[in-house]
């Protein structure tokens, strides 16, 4: 029987392309209220990983599932629990004004919370008015997370949401997400190359390399692995040596 | 190993050949009147098909040296051009032994064709590269944009009655396009870019215009969201129409309407249904192409995809629905000025050739269906929506 506390479960999931073997008998299960950070060098299968948790991948082999249903066919009401934040951004419409896009996202939503959404962009310096297009690599970074928050998800997948925000707005979004967990016990996966990011943020971590999984577990289980003066960043160059 | 789009054009390049060696006869046009048979058509329609592959293909070879390692050879661009050049300068020599040098007047409309093909290309696409260095020549634009639909419309019209106003507007429309050539070579060999330009003037105005022309849209979209809060009826449908199908420019729909009187106007002559099918043959590939680019908008059929309250399997059916929606709305659209052509032509045509006209018109539409149906059943049902290639998307 599936626990209900389990939001997100990976079993024996392998998934290649072509010859090219990405994730090899993955297993991951992450609890209600986890803030899990997903740590790997790039081509590592991070993507991969969160877009098969998604259903947007079809596995060669094992079982991905959120919120107890397979990932390949979620129901509409799970994938109303669910806020993702893709890496490229750029798949939305370049001729929408923000406020346009997001009241467009807020109609395929049962709850919207537009106070917030309003706040937001407020906080973060966005012109409703301004057109998706005419917008900086970072802004839109920040309209997506937006987009994302809006109908309260909750669990939050970001697959590297930071890599284009300024230290401010990295600060900000980060503590948005303290603040979500805190009040509300969301959970989040957190895929960043940004390891300090993870140290202020996760309480777990995953690490993938060689296609598997090296390491899941607390973040500072990791740290009393090795010597109390190396961070995160640290641990993961040794890690990959 | 030689690259898919080469080894395609390879493969018709001898084909044609063959054809028109063996078949046709060295003599004969492969676009001559005279006996046409169904074999002529066909390649025909592939001949056109290789000159707008290879004339795109050429412009790849142009957008080489945005690869930063390649600016780093010195003279690129100048080296670049000479090899487009070489390029097209052989497809040329082959075409014209294709089409025969005897015909004159098949020359000259595949010259200006080709032309005017190229000038078309390099005004839409053309590597943040400048066609005019001040926008002071305006009016060189409009004369292409206004010409290239009168042009076409007076060949079609056959023998002019006024010759010299005739050969004149020819012979300004064709000074225009090598002006435009020049400039975009020489400007591309420069390095001058478009962002060096400040605009002003009349480039101001149709920013103006084009800001104006999304602001309606985005009116559009926001009544749009108030109709589905109040009736949320087909409302996946109507959302998914508005994302995939990116709000189409004023010029397109021109473009459209134009194409719709070119092929009416195509109808006359004895020849006329011949050439008539052979444009639907054509909008038909052109409309496929751009139902394949539709399916392949990968970022956002993955966002619309998660944002719905759809299982995968209504989510694949909706998606065939909306595409299917507009269609139907294309084929409402032109229903209006294919009646009031086939009333003027019922004139010129019996009551049977009218309903052939119709049943091919419907042919079509059906047609279009059944393609759009077939490319979803291989790009999108039950498929991985993140293998599917990602098509450029021009509003970003």
């Amino acid at each position: 029987m599936e626990n209900s506390d389990v939001v997100i479960r990976l079993e024996k999931v392998s998934k290649s392309y072509g010859d090219k073997q990405v994730l090899k008998n993955i297993d991951l299960t992450i609890k209600k209220g986890t803030i899990m950070g997903l740590v790997g060098k790039n081509g590592a299968g991070k993507t991969t990983m969160i877009k098969s948790l998604l259903g947007l991948l079809k596995l060669d082999s094992g079982k991905a599932s959120l919120f107890g249903e397979d990932s390949w066919d979620l129901p509409g009401e799970i994938k109303q629990k669910l806020g993702y934040v893709p890496q490229n951004v750029n798949g939305f419409d370049g001729w929408m004004t923000v406020d346009a896009l997001l009241e467009y996202t807020s109609v395929f939503y049962d709850k919207w919370n537009k106070k917030k959404v309003d706040q937001l962009l407020k906080d973060w310096n966005i012109d409703p008015k301004a057109r998706f297009r005419s917008l900086s690599e970072g802004e839109k970074q920040k309209v997506a997370i937006i987009m994302a928050m809006g109908h309260e998800p909750e669990l939050y997948i970001f697959d590297e949401p930071v890599a284009s925000l300024d230290p401010v707005a990295r600060r900000s979004f980060i503590k948005e997400l303290i603040d979500l967990n805190i009040e509300s016990g969301t959970t989040m996966l957190f895929s960043t190359h940004i390891t300090s990011d993870l140290e202020r943020i996760a309480a777990d971590v995953a690490i993938l390399k060689d296609n598997e999984l090296k390491y899941i577990g607390e973040l500072s289980a990791l740290k009393e692995k090795y010597t109390e003066h190396m961070n995160l960043e640290d641990i993961f160059l040794e890690l990959n040596k | 190993m030689i690259p898919k789009i080469s080894l395609s054009l390879l493969i018709m390049m001898v084909s044609i050949t063959i054809y028109k060696l063996c078949f046709l006869g060295a003599d004969i046009s492969l676009f001559s009147d005279n006996n046409l048979t169904i074999a002529q058509i066909v390649f025909r329609v592939i001949f056109t098909i290789f000159l707008i592959v290879a004339y795109f293909r050429t412009f790849v070879i142009i957008s080489g040296p945005s690869v930063s390692i390649l600016q780093m050879l010195p003279e690129i661009r100048k080296k670049v051009v000479k090899f487009a050049g070489l390029n097209l300068g052989l497809i040329f020599i082959w075409a014209v032994l294709i089409l025969g040098h005897n015909d004159f007047q098949i020359l000259l409309s595949f010259i200006f064709s080709s032309l005017w093909m190229l000038s078309t290309i390099i005004t839409i696409s053309s590597f943040r590269v400048p066609v005019y260095r001040s926008n002071k020549y305006w009016f060189l634009k409009l004369i292409f944009a206004l010409f290239s639909f009168v042009v076409p419309i007076m060949y079609i019209k056959g023998t002019p009655k006024h010759p010299i106003m005739y050969y004149t507007i020819l012979s300004v429309f064709f000074i225009v396009i090598i002006y435009q050539m020049f400039n975009f070579v020489s400007n591309y060999i420069n390095n001058r870019f478009k962002d060096d330009f400040k605009k002003t003037g009349f480039v101001v105005k149709i920013n103006s215009f084009q800001a104006y022309f999304d602001d309606a849209i985005v009116k559009e979209l926001n009544s749009l969201i108030y109709r589905i809060k109040s009736d949320p009826k087909n409302k996946y449908i109507k959302l998914f129409q508005f994302s995939l199908f990116e709000p189409t420019p004023t010029v397109l729909v021109l473009i459209f309407y134009a194409f719709i009187v070119f092929a009416l106007l195509s109808l006359q002559g004895k020849l006329g249904i011949i050439y008539f099918v052979s444009l639907l043959l054509y909008f038909l590939l052109i409309s496929a192409l751009n139902y394949s680019r539709i399916y392949r908008k990968r970022n956002k059929i993955e966002h619309l995809y998660l944002v719905s309250k759809l299982s995968r399997n209504k989510f694949e059916l909706t998606v065939l629905s909306t595409v299917f929606r507009q269609v139907i709305i294309g084929f409402a659209c032109s229903v209006p000025i294919f009646t009031l052509g086939l009333v003027i032509y019922s004139k010129y045509f019996v009551t049977a050739e009218l309903l052939l006209i119709s049943s091919l018109i419907l042919s079509y539409y059906i047609a279009e269906l059944l393609i759009i149906f077939i490319l979803w059943t291989f790009m999108i049902k039950g498929r991985d929506f993140d293998t599917i290639k990602q098509a450029r998307v021009m509003s970003n």
